[in-house]
């Protein structure tokens, strides 16, 4: 059986599809968008994440940790921040960390926990189901993202199948870069397809999320020939994807998208900075603004030429 | 609203509750004349018509329904006859910071010098007092138990749609009917009998009159009236109250001040709890407004400003003045008159119709604190009606309430009831489920589960009162294992249960002989029939609930010990009973540890919804069918009302990693803050416990109103609440949070952990987002004017 890395579970989501959803966030992801809102998703391994809030200055992460060499004496040596607070991860460099997990095992608070947990492809399905009774009631399921869910196929796959025999409504998120076989393979197990559309300029798709749009558009355009049901989501990042050229490009491409069945279009927001922060405390991402209701108007108006239903929110 | 409801609800608002000596001095003014002349029965009869007969009758200006039970809106009566406050008690009711009563000089000096003099001894809190045992004292100051019945009359019920059909008059038919059948020869009791059947008699007269003394004086106000309009509507008064309650109302004006005048009868006879409540009005309405509507005598607009004014009458009435303890279990001035909304019929069928519509519209507008609302939602009522009613709870005030009808049903087949008198039932008080119009179903008391744990820690002994009122179950370091432990609890718990019912049937049979209610037993089957009163057991049914507090702060308290002292063994028994005895004083590393890694209720996470099972399986065992004074049986109740605040406050520190004196958790929901997983996790969790064996499981919800500010937030929250009723829960209600709320959050993260807000795309617990994200939602959540 194969086992795949989740670092996330979140029940009553209610913007990942139809319905009441449970999504699943799978860790890893080939793209690195400047604006990621889940930057604990991006590495395909275990990482150490920290509540700063959380922290209660207790020092023991401090005290166990085998790689940091000069221990501070005495509980007073670890007060150097603000108001007296410990702030234990300026202590431990990310860079030197082993992932021993330590750490995590000594802190009382749940103020340093692991993102990334293992999980068997029927040991997930058991957890997803919990939330059976709502999936029915709402017409609602399970929805894949991440992270990049097509980045793990064959344990996604395995899900997938799992949950269709359970007769659960399936979505996958995705950015859409992955290889074509595997869009093949995923677009007979899942119900709805949520694929994301960042830019149409190659260049400008590289600069800002590490990879060029060509795959993703051929795939897409694959998916319109195979599957019958997909929602187009397009991240609005002021200055980044709101001019008029880059819309309406979008616009004539969707328009021949034969399955798209809507567009969601998902405001920018800023809790990616905060959640980077939880991963890499000294972590500097790229701050965008949140893009105004008029931007999104006028996005609206140019998509509108689709004849497809246009939604602000997921 | 109207331009007069809107003044009268202004009027209504404005007026400050305030303590009216008339009705004691009337009470007490009958006694000294009386005393000893009559049966305990004729007596309260008697005193009940001689209120009737002399209480000031109040016609305000604008009103069309009419009747107060004080001489004003909001002037509040004592029951000296129960409780017989003190001089101390008067000033501490006019001045304390919360639900104050204003009282006069006047009232002081009589109250010094003929209410307390006569009644000192005699009430019957003093006579209760007097007969109890030590033993329940002890428990009582420890904070074990409250008692309900110290200052207040039962009460309890609700009322159906007999009055819809018959007038006081034929009551009257009836009780003589019943007179004529007893049996003076084989039946030793048929005395007995006709002295009650002859006080319902003549509360059944007492209510005639009060009606008269309204028409009276609306008539002599009319003769007065300088407008033309108004002397039309006093004069339509005076109709109305010429013929109703003495006959069956005949149209929807008449349906309603008939139901008022059974109100204020009822809670001026007595001061039962939960106040009287007509129930099922959507239904009974309906025929009335059918007519009306049908022959032009009626017109929505006039049904929906009859309505209000009807609404408004609640609202004039706050609860009456509690002190101590009582006002501590119950810190408030609703009275709990709870409007039943939808629901089935006795056939079967839907329930809900368009007064369903009107009245929650009515809700939403006037937002009045009283009368409380619920929906009862079963399979068969449509998603339009809940719909409605979440489109009202998204503006954040906390009602209506929802309750699953299939389970309420099923709750009552349980008790033994018919399956058309379990669908006439419905919800009443806070989530009380009960047969309405033949049911007394009487709350007796708040139950204190955690500081059952603490005395078990403690080998029986108080460590707050610093008596050892348990039983001697042996010290921490004598458990060796989780079960043993367990078995301790539930033997103390057994212990404290068995002292609660003893008092308690002690406290029954003193109001059953002493305090009956002979016109709130006209209204409530089988009373006539059987010629008893409804306080000793003249109802059809009888079910008496003990209400359990702190399930979430037990659970999590049980399921902390088994996993770090018994499993993961970090800590000895003896070693956290030393923490907790010092309240977590030098030990904030084991608090932190208890709070966030153990295993919590709320989280759908078997280890501790099992625990859950266990203490609700161990209360039940215990307590369903132990037999009440009325021919009745116990059944296990979950609400705390606001008792978890006072029950935290006499309980120390506990192994969730709560510290002394703090709140306990509240009805079925999650220990506060505890609950990490969503709403759904919350719902499976509760449904693990069988909503069916109770009377009533209170689970409350708070959401941010931007989670419900679409139509398809709308739908969603919909859903939920369908797929937890699928999985028979009682009863569910949301607080939509306000922005003064999330700030309030931010100051105090702990008591908040729970508080869910939609961040962007997706929904995440407020109090773990960084302080410049809840900066960003709090001023998001601003400008959401519903």
């Amino acid at each position: 059986m194969r086992s795949g890395l989740v670092f996330n579970i979140q029940r009553y989501s209610i913007y990942d599809g139809p319905g009441i959803r449970t999504t699943v966030f799978l860790k890893g992801c080939p793209l690195n968008c400047l604006w990621c809102h889940n930057p604990e998703g991006i590495l395909p391994s275990r990482q150490i994440i920290v509540f700063e809030s959380r922290c209660v200055s207790c020092g023991k992460c401090v005290e166990i940790c085998p790689t940091l060499q000069e221990k501070p004496r005495s509980r007073q040596h670890y007060v150097g921040g603000e108001r007296g607070k410990v702030r234990p991860i300026s202590v431990l460099k990310v860079s030197e960390c082993r992932l021993c997990g330590d750490c995590v095992e000594v802190c009382p608070s749940r103020a340093r926990q692991f993102t990334g947990v293992e999980y068997g492809a029927r040991e997930l399905v058991q957890e997803v189901l919990k939330d059976r009774m709502f999936f029915e009631e709402s017409n609602g399921g399970v929805t894949f993202s991440g992270g990049e869910p097509l980045a793990q196929p064959e344990f996604l796959i395995e899900v997938l199948k799992l949950l269709k025999r359970e007769g659960i409504h399936t979505a996958v998120d995705t950015c859409g870069y992955a290889p074509q076989e595997v869009v093949r393979d995923v677009a007979k197990e899942t119900d709805l397809f949520l694929f994301d559309i960042k830019l149409m300029s190659p260049e400008l798709h590289r600069i800002y999320t590490g990879v060029t749009n060509e795959l993703i558009l051929e795939n897409l355009a694959l998916l319109n020939k195979i599957h019958n049901n997909i929602w187009i989501r397009i991240p609005v990042i002021t200055d980044v994807n709101t001019d008029q050229r880059e819309i309406t490009a979008m616009a004539d491409f969707i328009r021949s998208a034969r399955s798209a069945r809507q567009i969601n279009l998902l405001p920018y927001h800023k809790t990616g900075i905060a959640k980077g922060k939880r991963i890499n405390i000294d972590s500097n991402p790229l701050e965008f603004d949140t893009p105004s209701d008029e931007i999104l108007e006028r996005i609206k108006n140019i998509l509108s030429k689709t004849n497809l239903p246009v939604k602000v929110g997921g | 609203m109207t331009e007069r409801t809107a003044r009268l609800r202004e009027l209504s608002l404005k007026a400050k509750p305030r303590i009216s000596s008339e009705r004691a001095a009337l009470v007490t003014e009958f006694y000294e004349k009386n005393l000893g002349l009559y049966s305990p029965p004729v007596m309260r009869a008697k005193t009940f018509y001689y209120l009737c007969e002399r209480k000031t009758i109040y016609i305000g200006e604008d009103e069309l329904i009419v009747g107060e039970r004080g001489p004003a809106p909001k002037a509040t009566p004592t029951y000296p006859e129960l409780t017989c406050h003190s001089i101390e008690d008067l000033y501490i009711l006019n001045s304390r910071p919360k639900t104050s009563y204003a009282v006069d000089e006047e009232c002081i000096k009589l109250y010094a010098e003929k209410i307390i003099p006569f009644w000192r001894g005699r009430s019957i809190r003093d006579r209760m007092f007097g007969l109890l045992p030590q033993e329940w004292k002890d428990c009582y100051e420890a904070g074990i138990f409250t008692e309900f019945m110290e200052q207040r009359a039962p009460g309890h019920t609700v009322l159906d749609d007999k009055i819809y059909n018959k007038g006081m008059l034929d009551f009257k038919k009836e009780i003589a009917e019943a007179m004529a059948g007893l049996d003076f020869i084989n039946d030793p009791r048929a005395y007995d009998k006709l002295e009650q059947l002859k006080a319902m008699d003549i509360a059944c007269d007492a209510l005639i009159l009060f009606a008269k003394r309204h028409a009276e004086l609306a008539m002599k106000l009319a003769d007065n009236s300088e407008s033309e309009t108004r002397r039309k509507e006093l004069l339509k008064i005076a109709e109305v109250c010429s013929r109703v309650p003495a006959n069956a109302p005949r149209n929807f004006y008449e349906a309603l001040q008939y139901y008022w005048f059974c109100h204020l009868g009822v809670i001026t006879e007595l001061n039962g709890w939960d106040s009287f409540n007509p129930g099922h009005l959507d239904q009974h309405l309906l025929p009335f407004y059918q007519k009306g509507i049908a022959d032009g005598t009626l017109t929505y607009e006039s049904a929906r400003e009859l309505l209000e004014c009807f609404f408004i009458k609640f609202n004039n009435h706050p609860a009456p003045p509690k002190v101590g303890v009582t006002a501590e279990e119950s810190g408030t001035y609703t009275d709990f008159a709870n409007i039943n909304i939808g629901g089935l019929l006795r056939d079967g069928s839907d329930g809900s119709n368009e007064i369903s519509h009107l009245l929650l519209d009515i809700i939403d507008e006037m937002h009045l604190l009283q009368p409380s609302s619920n929906i009862q939602l079963s399979k068969k009522t449509p998603d339009a009606l809940l719909k409605h009613a979440l489109r009202v709870i998204r503006k954040g005030y906390g009602f209506p309430s929802i309750f699953n009808v299939d389970a309420v049903i099923q709750e009552q087949l349980r008790q033994g009831k018919t399956i058309e008198d379990a669908r006439a039932g419905g919800c009443s008080g806070c989530v009380e489920t009960g047969a309405f119009g033949k049911e007394a179903f009487i709350l007796t008391g708040y139950f204190n589960l955690p500081k059952i744990l603490e005395i078990t820690l403690h080998n029986g002994f108080d460590p707050r009162t610093k008596k050892q009122i348990g039983l001697k179950t042996g010290k921490p370091e004598d458990f060796k294992s989780f079960d043993e432990l367990f078995n301790a609890y539930q033997r103390q718990l057994n212990h404290f249960l068995e002292i609660k019912l003893k008092g308690n049937h002690l406290i029954e049979r003193l109001y059953a002989t002493e305090m009956p209610a002979p016109f709130l037993s006209v209204l409530i089957d089988d009373c006539i029939k059987k010629g008893m009163d409804y306080n000793a057991g003249g109802a059809r049914y009888n079910n008496n609930y003990i209400q359990m507090v702190g399930l979430g702060s037990i659970t999590d308290s049980l399921s902390a010990i088994k996993d770090i002292v018994f499993e993961k063994r970090k800590l000895t028994l003896s070693a956290l009973v030393n923490i907790l005895d010092r309240d977590f004083q030098e030990a904030e590393e084991v608090r932190q540890w208890l709070l966030n890694r153990t295993h919590k209720y709320g989280n759908d996470d078997d280890y501790a919804d099992s625990i859950m099972r266990m203490v609700f399986n161990a209360c039940f065992e215990y307590l369903d069918g132990k037999p009440n004074a009325k021919g009745g049986c116990y059944r296990v109740e979950m609400l705390p009302t606001t008792c978890h605040i006072y029950f935290g406050k006499v309980t120390g520190a506990l192994p969730d990693g709560r510290k002394a004196t703090l709140p306990l958790s509240e009805g079925i929901s999650p220990v506060q803050g505890a609950d990490r997983n969503g709403p759904t996790a919350v719902f499976k969790s509760a449904a693990k416990l069988d909503h069916i064996k109770t009377g009533g499981a209170l689970l409350n919800m708070k959401f941010s109103p931007d989670l419900l500010k679409t139509e398809e937030g709308i739908d969603k929250l919909a859903q939920m609440i369908r797929a937890y009723f699928r999985m028979d829960g009682h009863h569910v209600q949301f607080n939509v949070v306000t922005r003064e709320t999330l700030k309030k959050a931010q100051q105090n993260p702990e008591q908040y952990r729970d508080l869910i807000v939609r961040v962007a795309g997706y929904s995440d617990y407020f109090c773990d987002l960084a302080k410049d994200l809840q900066e960003e939602i709090i001023s998001r959540t601003e400008h959401q004017k519903f």
